[in-house]
């Protein structure tokens, strides 16, 4: 069997084999068929009869707690037949009350687009005046009324319910007779956009209020740890969590690979290079093979070298490898998804914008090139592989960073219970007020109510928008008297700062847009910038203006903003203390500042500018630590270089911190000073980047003894003498990695490790 | 054990992230972002910093010129009851728009020999009807198939019922037929209610004024609600829903698309949806479809300002685009001084006078070979 030959491939020959630190074997499990408290209505009986479809436990379990009326969570595995689970019992739902309407949420167009197809094939086999509609920016004008008018069943994304919840009035009877929401993908709404989406849906619910529409919410998650809490403060229900204990689907059996480059040695072997060869060889043995890249440049990359592998080989497959990314035109996607799945494309590298639902059919192996950044992730892009009963090969090859490394020598870690939180923050006041604007224009807003739907913080916040004339007290609540719209001004992916610059090619043509934060470092005069793979240098930016102009211009050489950052300490909310070591956490005001930039050619610096930009200065929360006195004085007389330690300490932390807190690396920056005035003492900060902060460094501060041990851990571990990529070096850092000291760091982070968490240690 | 100090996150420091300058700023920038569902592309606004130094000096001087007046030192200002409130209305008359009686023979004519207003009649059946010498209504009215249809709709057009007319070419034809046109002859002249209102922007915002103007004889009369404050906007819609309940037509310039659209959204707000109901119920003439039709290849655009100034030879004094009325009415909420208000109030007369000044002007049968879709 061509699996299993790969598999022998990867374990037993060289070179394969000294790459593979692990190998872990999950093994073929049967279906557990699951049984109904009363069998389905007939036309959906009929339905799954006719296509040989029987139900397994955790369908059967999610469909009888949907019939009772309970909020539902599903957290099974990718594959495990969730949409099914709760198409069913919506469809029953629809079908015995003749007017019940039903919205379905997801993260992106071309998810609902998909999901339509499913929908709309179902409506058909069972017809119940049900007409499902996708409502989102492609749908044509002409469309929208009808849709409004008659569609029972509407499959929309966030972006547009935001735009639409000032239309209630045009959506009386959809609203009025909302009985079930379903959001799918529930755990993409995380963080700054998920604080955002569980506002939206606060407002929505408040609408549904005020029209006595009370629907029940359907959840679809990949696995948490935190995934009832979760659902909970993203809708505000309490689900029922239905998760793997109950799956009852059926798989194959499974082998998951640790190919690690650094097994070698540091350096010895690039991670990019064996993935190739590994897609190659997956191909070879004539396993279709899907490898996930974490970016775009390297999906096309990976996929030119297997290419070129195969073609000095003179491989008849070397032509079915090809790449899949956002940013294709949706027919060429189509098209390269139905080449993969009739088994005309062998080997495909793909960006993550295959490792949401979209429809590829089966795969016999799967390569995992870097750590995916979240284990949700991994598991997702995991599950592409083995659908249905066949065996199945996965590989993962981590990258030299601090995160694969760690979880690259603990598979236990890997393979275990999950770990990873997911937050939202609704009181963040930057997000919470954006809300109460909205909502505030969408139906007059009564203190009371703000309360109930918006949580205790947003009191303050609506009496801060009223004393700036936003909105204003009437007989019938307060009234947003603003001008634009508010839904125009409130973005759901950023707590947005300021204002919106446009770039211009040419004087004219809006290339993009970007905020004035990411404008000052990668708009500023001589940056160069990508898009759409063409470089363009850019030649002024007014910020009087908010206007970039660049000119599009063949280069070989590329720059880096240089930044200085500035933490001034506002309040320490929370602090605790021992042997000396102080770890506080509060809000702080941070000024950054492009004070210059780099111009790289290959790994070489040939030249450097210095820039005058204005700062930019924003409020957010930070956790920090002083290190005790006598450590400190000790380290001086041993003339050790403590800042270096500092800061050898504090790329490690951010970089292991997304293992705790589901985030992304960029999310944080952090500072280490070994003097700083506020505390009068060497200080390490680590900072959110959202203004406001959304609860990062909250459960940062929460688990520092924990993200401190498993920290020092990794850096004592790493086999490298002065410190690596794998360890203390940041591929972020403004200093170029100096100072550093592997050592010193080591001792910080032991210390820090001795402050007890206030929760269990975990992972 | 560690020692731990604080308090619970939220509860502290909520103040110091100063959320209302954070919006004020942002929505003064007019960022608007562009929305994720948006194209990704937009055009360059150009810029108009001529305009606004413009406006900037006029909205200075308007502030001057009435300074520490009130509204009612300056305009015969009454209070209207209605079930929401007091509105403050300012009623006056304009001699020099005077009303054009239209030809209801005409129009009758016209539509009587529309034989494509009946239910499945296309073109081509049309024809047919004609050259076999079925050539009106009328004479379709004895047709085995069509004649039902047709008798109701000729009846609707020969017993001067303007209204039935109106919706019987409304729902066959469309809001910008030309045969649509051609029923106002139909209706007396003080049956039509002019409509023109003054918001804070787009959709999802305020409405600050409603101006209403009819004929009394050969004369206009205007009646403008004015808001003092965005409190008064439910008191606005009431008493807009109170003055169309006489009327029998309204008469817009875009109102198709968003006078009335806002003013639903608007009274829907407030849950005063009932408000709004008789804004839908009436015939309504949209004079941007019909001045379209007529003139678009006559002249640059078909704003109402375009067709008054190179039609009607009519320059406004003063006059800066609608888009400066936000501006002016956040000026005059902030510093509480009238003049900004004042220019609203004159800005929005003069749309009422064009708009009925377009109405008298646009041709009888505005062009169009009478086709139906």
């Amino acid at each position: 069997m061509s699996i299993e030959s790969f598999l022998e491939t990867l374990t037993q020959r060289a070179p394969y084999r000294d790459f593979v630190t692990h190998v872990e074997e999950r093994p073929a499990r049967a279906a557990r068929d699951g049984r109904l408290d009363r069998p389905l209505a007939p036309p959906l009986a009929d339905y799954l009869a006719r296509r040989g479809v029987t139900l397994r436990v955790h369908q059967a379990e999610a469909i009888t707690a949907i019939r009772a009326g309970r909020h539902v969570l599903l957290t099974t595995p990718p594959a495990s037949g969730k949409t099914l689970a709760f198409n069913l019992p919506v469809w029953e739902r629809l079908l015995a009350d003749p007017a019940a309407t039903a919205l379905y949420l997801y993260p992106t167009k071309a998810l609902a687009q998909d999901q339509w197809v499913a929908l709309d094939a179902l409506a058909r086999a069972v017809p119940a005046g049900i007409a499902p509609a996708v409502y989102d920016g492609d749908t044509p004008a002409a469309r929208r009324a009808r849709i409004r008018a008659e569609s029972r069943l509407v499959l929309t994304n966030f972006y547009m319910l935001h735009q639409t919840l000032g239309w209630a009035h045009q959506w009386e009877r959809f609203w009025s007779h909302l009985a079930v929401v379903v959001i799918d993908e529930a755990h993409v709404y995380r963080g700054v956009f998920g604080s955002n989406v569980a506002l939206v849906l606060r407002r929505l619910a408040r609408l549904l209020d005020a029209v006595h529409a009370a629907p029940q919410f359907v959840l679809a998650s990949a696995t948490l740890a935190n995934a009832e809490e979760f659902a909970h403060q993203l809708t505000g229900v309490h689900p029922l969590v239905i998760d793997d204990a109950a799956d009852g689907s059926a798989r194959g059996r499974q082998h998951f690979v640790f190919y690690n480059p650094e097994a070698l040695g540091p350096g010895m072997a690039s991670a990019h290079q064996e993935t190739a060869r590994l897609l190659a060889a997956g191909v070879e043995h004539g396993v279709q093979t899907l490898a996930f890249a974490v970016s775009r440049q390297l999906a096309e990359l990976v996929a030119r070298e297997a290419r070129e592998m195969g073609r000095a080989r003179n491989a008849p497959w070397a032509d079915a490898v090809a790449p899949y990314r956002a940013g294709y035109l949706p027919s060429e996607r189509r098209a390269l998804e139905g080449a993969l799945r009739e088994g005309r494309i062998r080997g495909m590298v793909s960006t993550n914008a295959l490792e949401l639902g979209v429809d590829i059919g089966s795969l016999g192996a799967v390569i995992l090139s870097g750590f995916p950044g979240t284990m949700v992730s991994a598991r997702q892009q995991a599950g592409r592989a083995g659908r249905g009963v066949d065996a199945s090969v996965v590989v993962w090859v981590p990258f030299s960073d601090p995160l694969d490394q760690y979880l690259a020598r603990r598979p236990a870690l890997f393979f275990g219970r999950p770990h990873e939180h997911a937050l939202i923050d609704r009181h963040n006041p930057y997000i919470l007020s954006g809300h109460l604007l909205c909502a505030a224009a969408e139906r007059p807003l009564d203190r009371e109510s703000a309360a109930r739907w918006f949580g205790p913080a947003a009191g303050e916040a609506l009496d801060q928008l009223q004393g700036r004339g936003l909105l204003r007290d009437t007989p019938r609540g307060l009234v947003y008297q603003g001008r634009p719209a508010a839904h125009q001004v409130v973005s759901l992916d950023a707590t947005g700062l300021q204002t919106t610059v446009k770039v211009l090619r040419e004087g004219a043509f809006v290339l993009e847009t970007m905020d004035w934060t990411r404008a000052l470092s990668e708009a500023h005069p001589g940056a160069v910038l990508l898009h759409g793979a063409e470089t363009y240098v850019v030649s002024s930016l007014d910020l009087t203006h908010s206007v970039a102009a660049v000119t599009k211009q063949r280069v070989d050489y590329w720059t880096e903003p240089i930044k200085s950052v500035d933490i001034h300490i506002l309040e320490e909310h929370r602090a605790r203390e021992e042997a000396g070591l102080r770890l506080c956490w509060g809000d702080v005001e941070v000024t950054e500042r492009v004070v210059g930039f780099k111009t790289r050619r290959g790994d070489e610096v040939v030249a450097q500018d210095a820039l005058d930009l204005p700062p930019n200065t924003y409020r957010t929360r930070a956790l920090w630590f002083t290190l005790p006195e006598e450590f400190s004085r000790q380290r001086r007389l041993e003339h050790a270089n403590l800042f270096g330690g500092l800061h050898g300490a504090e790329h490690a932390l951010v970089g292991l911190m997304p293992l705790w807190v589901l985030c992304d690396r960029r999310d944080l920056g952090a500072l280490s000073v070994w003097h700083h005035p506020d505390t009068g003492q060497a200080t390490l900060f680590v900072h959110e980047h959202a203004p406001g902060g959304i609860g990062l460094t909250e459960r940062g501060f929460l688990r520092a003894a924990a993200l401190a041990a498993a920290t020092h851990e990794l850096v004592r571990d790493c086999p490298c003498q002065v410190g690596c990529p794998s360890c203390v070096y940041s591929p972020t850092c403004s200093n170029d990695n100096v100072p550093l000291d592997k050592g010193v760091a080591i001792e910080v982070l032991a210390l820090l490790a001795k402050i007890p968490d206030a929760q269990a240690a975990s992972p | 054990m560690p020692a731990e100090t604080g308090r619970a996150p939220h509860q502290a420091g909520g103040g110091i992230f100063g959320v209302g300058d954070y919006w004020a700023d942002r929505l003064a920038d007019g960022a608007v972002e562009p929305a994720a569902d948006a194209p990704s592309v937009r055009a360059a606004t150009p810029l108009s910093a001529d305009r606004d130094r413009r406006a900037a000096e006029l909205l200075a001087l308007v502030t001057a010129r009435a300074r520490g007046r009130r509204l009612d030192d300056l305009y015969p200002v009454t209070d209207t009851a209605t079930p929401e409130g007091p509105c403050r209305t300012i009623r006056s008359q304009l001699a020099d728009v005077p009303p054009v009686a239209g030809d209801p023979k005409a129009a009758r004519r016209a539509l009587g020999g529309a034989l494509e207003l009946v239910w499945g009649v296309g073109p081509w059946h049309a024809a047919a009807l004609r050259m076999a010498g079925t050539e009106s209504l009328a004479d379709l009215a004895h047709h085995p198939r069509f004649g039902a249809e047709a008798a109701r709709v000729w009846s609707a057009v020969a017993a001067a019922d303007p209204a039935a007319a109106f919706w019987a070419v409304r729902r066959r034809c469309g809001g910008a037929h030309p045969l649509l046109w051609c029923t106002r002859a139909l209706f007396d002249p003080s049956d039509f209610l002019f409509v023109d209102i003054e918001t804070l922007g787009f959709f999802g915002v305020a409405v600050i004024l409603i101006g209403v103007a009819e004929w009394r004889d050969s004369v206009l009369d205007v009646t403008q609600y004015v808001a003092e404050s965005v409190a008064d906007e439910p008191a606005l819609l009431a008493a807009l829903a109170q003055h169309a309940a006489g009327k029998q037509a309204l008469v817009t310039f875009n109102g198709l698309a968003f006078d009335v659209p806002v003013l639903a959204a608007r009274a829907a707000y407030y849950g005063m949806g009932e408000a709004a109901r008789p804004l839908r119920a009436l015939p309504h003439f949209d004079l941007l479809h019909q001045a379209r039709r007529a003139w678009q290849d006559r002249l640059p655009d078909c704003q109402a300002v375009t067709i008054e100034r190179e039609l009607l030879g009519i320059v406004r004094p003063d006059d800066l685009p609608g888009a400066y009325v936000p501006p002016f009415y956040e000026a005059y909420q902030q510093e509480g001084e009238v003049g900004p208000l004042t220019y609203i109030i004159d800005h929005n007369r003069w749309d009422l006078a064009g708009l009925g000044r377009i109405f008298t002007h646009l041709p009888p049968l505005a062009l169009g070979s009478g086709d139906v879709d």
